[in-house]
C-alpha cells in the first residue's frame, strides 16, 4: 500500500479549535455552578424535611439583595460589553473593540468586588449552619467564574491590541464571551437559589 | 488504493537510542509535545498505579468475609489497627477511589490522546501544550493522591457499607484529607482538559470529507465520552469545593442531613455517571476490535454509534439514583432510567456478535472482544439473582455493590483496554504487542474479572453470613491479584515494544468505512 503524508491540519471548518474549547471550558464553569448549586437545593430540601418549620436561611442573616441584583446587573453590562466587542471587531473596528473588552474587564473587576463584599458580610455569622457552607460555596463557584470571565477579556483585549484577533479570526474573541456569559449565567443559579430559599 | 500517513505517525515512532546524553533523554520527554510520546508516558503511568491498585484491593477483597463477620481484627493483613495507619476501609477507599478515578478513566484518555489523532487523519491534536499540561498536572495529582494515603492520620475512608468515617468539619484541618482534595482535584482538572482537547480534535481536525458518523468506533467513544466528561467533571470538582470549604472554614457539610446523598453524587463512584461512563471507551474499543478483525463495518451501519452515545447520556441519570450502597447499583427494579442503559449495551453485544459472524483474523484482542460481552452478561446475571434473592440492603447489598462496581468499572473497563492497547498498538507504539504478552494479558484480566465477581456474588447470596469462607476470599484474591497481573503484563509489553523501532501498522489510521468503500 503507498503511504502519503496527509495535511497537518484541517481548514475551511466552520468551528475552529479555539471557539470549540471556549463552549466546552464554558459548559464546565455552568455545570460546576450547577453542582454547587444542586447540591445547595438538596440540602435546603433535606433539611426542611427533616426539620420542618425551621428557616434553611436565618433570618437574622444579612443577605444584601441590592448588592446581589448589583452583581447581576454587573455582569449583564459585561455581556452586552463583549457582545459590542465582537460586533465591531467583525466590522473591523478595532478600537470599539478594544472599548468592548475594557469595559467588561472593568465590570468583571466591579462584580468581584461586590462579590467579596458580599461574602464579608457573611463571614463569621452562625457559621456552623449548613447554608452557611453552601453559600460559601455558590459565592466561590461565581467569584471563580468572574475570574475566568476577567481573564478570557484581559486575554480578548490583548489579541485586539496586537492585532491577532481581526474579522477573519474573531474565534478567541467570541470565545471570551462565551465565558462571559457563562460568569452571569452562574450567577443567576446562585441568585436565584439564594434568593428563593431565603 | 492509497493510505494517508499524517507525519507525526512517522514521526513519532523514532525512539531514543541508548546510550543518549541523560539529560537530552530527559528534556525531550518533559519538553516534548508529541501527543504519542506523551500518551504513552501517561499510559505507561496510568498501568503501574492500576497495578499497585489491584494488588491492594486483592488483599482488600480478601479480608471482605473477615469485614462482613465484624472480624477484622484477628487477621494477618489489613487489621484494624488504629497505628498502622492501614485500616481496611482506607485501603478500600484507596483501591476503589483509585482504580476508577485515577487508573480507569485517565487510561482511556491517554489511549485516545494517542489513538484519536491517527484515526482522523491529524497529525495531532488541536492543543499539543495542553496535552502536555494534562500529563504532567496527572503525575502531580496521582503523587499527591498516594502521599495523602501515606499520611499517618489519612484521609476520610468508606467502610464496606459506604459510610464516610474519619472526617471531621472545622479545624485542626486534616492535611490528609487535604491532600487527597487537591489530588483528586488535580486529576479530575487534567481529565476535564484531556476531555476537552480530544472533544475539541474530534470535531476539528477531521481529515477533509471525513464526517463525525465515519470515524472509527474507538474515536467515536472517545469523543462521546469527552463530551459527557465535560458536563460530569465540573460537579464533582463543585464537591471537592464543598468538601475543602467544609474542612477550612468549620461548616457542618458532613454533618448535614442529606449529605450522604450529596457525597455520593459528587464524590464517590457508585451514583456518579462516571461509574457508567469509563464503560463508553471500554464499548468503543470492543467494536473497534471487532471492526480490525473481521474487516468489516459493525452490523447496522452507524447503528452502534447511536447505542454508544444512548448509552453515555443515560449515564447522567445516575445522579437521580439513591445514595446509599444498597440502592444505587444496577438493579433493575431500583433506578429505571439509570438501568436503562443496559437496553443500548445489550443491543450493542448483539451488534457485536453478529457482525463477528463470518470470517475471522483471530489474535489476542479478539479474546477481549468475546470476553467483555461475556462479563456483560455475568454482570446481568448477577443483577437478576441479586434481584430475585432479595439481598439484605446493608452488608449483603454492600459486598455485592462492591463486586458489581469492581466488574463493571474496573475489570470490563480494563479487559477492553489491556485487549485495545494489543489491537491498536502498532498504531499507538509503532509494532505489535508480542502476541503472547498480549494474549497472557488479556486472559488475566477476564479471570480477574469472572473471578471476581463470581467471589464477591457468592459471599453477598450466601445464607450463613456468620461462617468464614476462606475458599471465597481466596478466589476474590486471585481475581484482584490477576487483575492487577493483566495490567501489569501490558506495562511490561508497553516498555518493551516502546524500547524498538517498528513500522506503523496503517490499517487503524483509516476511518473504516472509506476501508470498504
Amino acid at each position: 500500500m503507498a503511504t502519503t503524508p496527509a495535511p497537518a491540519t484541517v481548514t475551511g471548518r466552520a468551528t475552529t479549535p479555539t471557539l470549540v474549547a471556549c463552549l466546552a471550558g464554558s459548559a464546565a464553569v455552568v455545570m460546576t455552578g450547577a453542582g454547587v448549586g444542586g447540591a445547595y437545593a438538596y440540602t435546603r430540601y433535606a433539611l426542611r424535611r427533616a426539620n420542618p418549620g425551621e428557616p434553611f436561611f436565618p433570618s437574622s442573616m444579612p443577605f444584601n439583595n441590592y448588592a446581589a441584583f448589583i452583581v447581576f446587573a454587573t455582569f449583564g453590562l459585561a455581556s452586552l460589553a463583549v457582545g459590542w466587542a465582537i460586533t465591531s471587531l467583525r466590522v473591523g473596528n478595532r478600537r470599539w473593540a478594544g472599548g468592548g473588552f475594557g469595559f467588561a474587564i472593568l465590570a468583571n473587576l466591579a462584580a468581584a468586588n461586590i462579590i467579596w463584599f458580599i461574602g464579608n458580610q457573611w463571614e463569621g455569622a452562625a457559621n456552623a449552619l449548613p447554608w452557611w457552607l453552601h453559600s460559601y460555596a455558590l459565592l466561590s463557584v461565581a467569584g471563580a467564574s468572574c475570574a475566568i470571565a476577567l481573564g478570557a477579556s484581559v486575554l480578548g483585549l490583548a489579541r485586539v491590541i496586537t492585532a491577532q484577533s481581526t474579522p477573519e479570526e474573531p474565534h478567541a474573541a467570541i470565545g471570551a464571551a462565551w465565558f462571559q456569559h457563562s460568569a452571569l449565567v452562574v450567577w443567576t443559579i446562585v441568585y436565584s437559589l439564594i434568593f428563593l430559599y431565603k | 488504493m492509497s493510505i494517508t500517513v499524517s507525519p507525526a505517525t512517522t514521526a513519532a515512532v523514532e525512539q531514543t537510542a541508548f546510550g543518549d546524553d541523560a539529560i537530552d533523554v530527559v528534556e525531550s520527554w518533559v519538553a516534548s509535545t508529541d501527543h504519542r510520546r506523551l500518551g504513552r508516558l501517561h499510559l505507561g503511568a496510568t498501568l503501574l498505579l492500576g497495578t499497585v491498585g489491584a494488588v491492594l484491593f486483592a488483599f482488600v477483597a480478601q479480608r471482605v468475609d473477615a469485614a462482613v463477620r465484624g472480624d477484622l481484627g484477628t487477621g494477618r493483613w489489613l487489621g484494624e489497627s488504629a497505628d498502622a495507619g492501614f485500616s481496611f476501609g482506607r485501603v478500600l477507599s484507596f483501591a476503589q477511589q483509585g482504580l476508577i478515578v485515577v487508573v480507569v478513566a485517565p487510561m482511556f484518555l491517554a489511549l485516545a490522546s494517542i489513538v484519536v489523532p491517527g484515526q482522523i487523519g491529524a497529525s495531532r491534536l488541536a492543543f499539543p501544550r495542553l496535552h502536555a499540561f494534562v500529563v504532567w498536572s496527572y503525575a502531580v495529582g496521582a503523587a499527591l493522591f498516594v502521599t495523602s494515603y501515606l499520611v499517618v492520620d489519612g484521609p476520610p475512608s468508606v467502610d464496606l457499607l459506604g459510610s464516610v468515617s474519619g472526617l471531621t468539619s472545622g479545624k485542626p484541618v486534616n492535611k490528609a484529607t487535604d491532600l487527597l482534595v487537591a489530588s483528586l482535584a488535580v486529576v479530575a482538572f487534567s481529565t476535564l482538559l484531556g476531555a476537552i482537547n480530544i472533544f475539541t480534535t474530534v470535531l476539528t481536525h477531521r481529515r477533509a470529507g471525513l464526517s463525525l458518523e465515519q470515524v472509527r468506533p474507538f474515536t467515536w467513544a472517545s469523543f462521546v465520552t469527552a463530551a459527557v466528561s465535560i458536563l460530569t467533571i465540573p460537579v464533582h470538582l463543585s464537591g471537592l469545593l464543598l468538601l475543602y470549604i467544609d474542612q477550612h472554614f468549620g461548616g457542618t457539610f458532613a454533618l448535614t442531613d442529606g449529605s450522604e446523598v450529596i457525597w455520593s453524587h459528587m464524590l464517590r463512584f457508585t451514583t456518579r455517571p462516571e461509574m457508567y461512563l469509563v464503560l463508553i471507551p471500554a464499548l468503543g474499543l470492543v467494536g473497534e476490535i471487532v471492526v480490525s478483525r473481521t474487516g468489516r463495518s459493525l452490523l447496522g451501519g452507524h447503528v452502534a454509534s447511536y447505542l454508544v452515545a444512548t448509552a453515555a447520556a443515560l449515564s447522567l441519570f445516575a445522579w437521580l439514583g439513591g445514595a446509599t450502597s444498597g440502592d444505587s447499583f444496577i438493579q433493575p427494579t431500583n433506578r429505571w432510567f439509570t438501568s436503562l442503559i443496559v437496553l443500548p449495551v445489550g443491543m450493542l453485544v448483539l451488534v457485536w456478535l453478529g457482525s463477528l459472524a463470518g470470517g475471522l483474523r483471530p489474535d489476542a484482542s479478539l479474546l477481549g472482544a468475546v470476553g467483555v460481552p461475556l462479563l456483560l452478561v455475568l454482570a446481568a446475571v448477577n443483577v437478576l439473582v441479586a434481584a430475585a434473592r432479595s439481598l439484605d440492603a446493608s452488608t449483603q447489598g454492600a459486598v455485592w455493590t462492591i463486586g458489581q462496581v469492581v466488574l463493571l468499572a474496573v475489570a470490563i473497563p480494563a479487559l477492553a483496554g489491556v485487549a485495545g492497547i494489543s489491537e491498536l498498538s502498532p498504531l499507538a507504539l509503532g509494532r505489535s504487542l508480542a502476541r503472547p504478552i498480549a494474549g497472557l494479558a488479556t486472559l488475566a484480566a477476564l479471570g480477574g474479572g469472572v473471578l471476581t465477581v463470581v467471589g464477591f456474588a457468592a459471599l453477598a447470596n450466601r445464607d450463613d453470613q456468620s461462617s468464614s469462607a476462606p475458599a471465597l476470599s481466596a478466589i476474590m484474591m486471585l481475581g484482584g491479584l490477576l487483575l492487577a497481573a493483566a495490567l501489569g503484563i501490558t506495562l511490561l509489553g508497553l516498555l518493551s515494544a516502546s524500547r524498538t523501532t517498528g513500522s506503523t501498522d496503517a490499517a487503524h489510521l483509516l476511518p473504516f468505512s472509506e476501508e470498504t468503500n
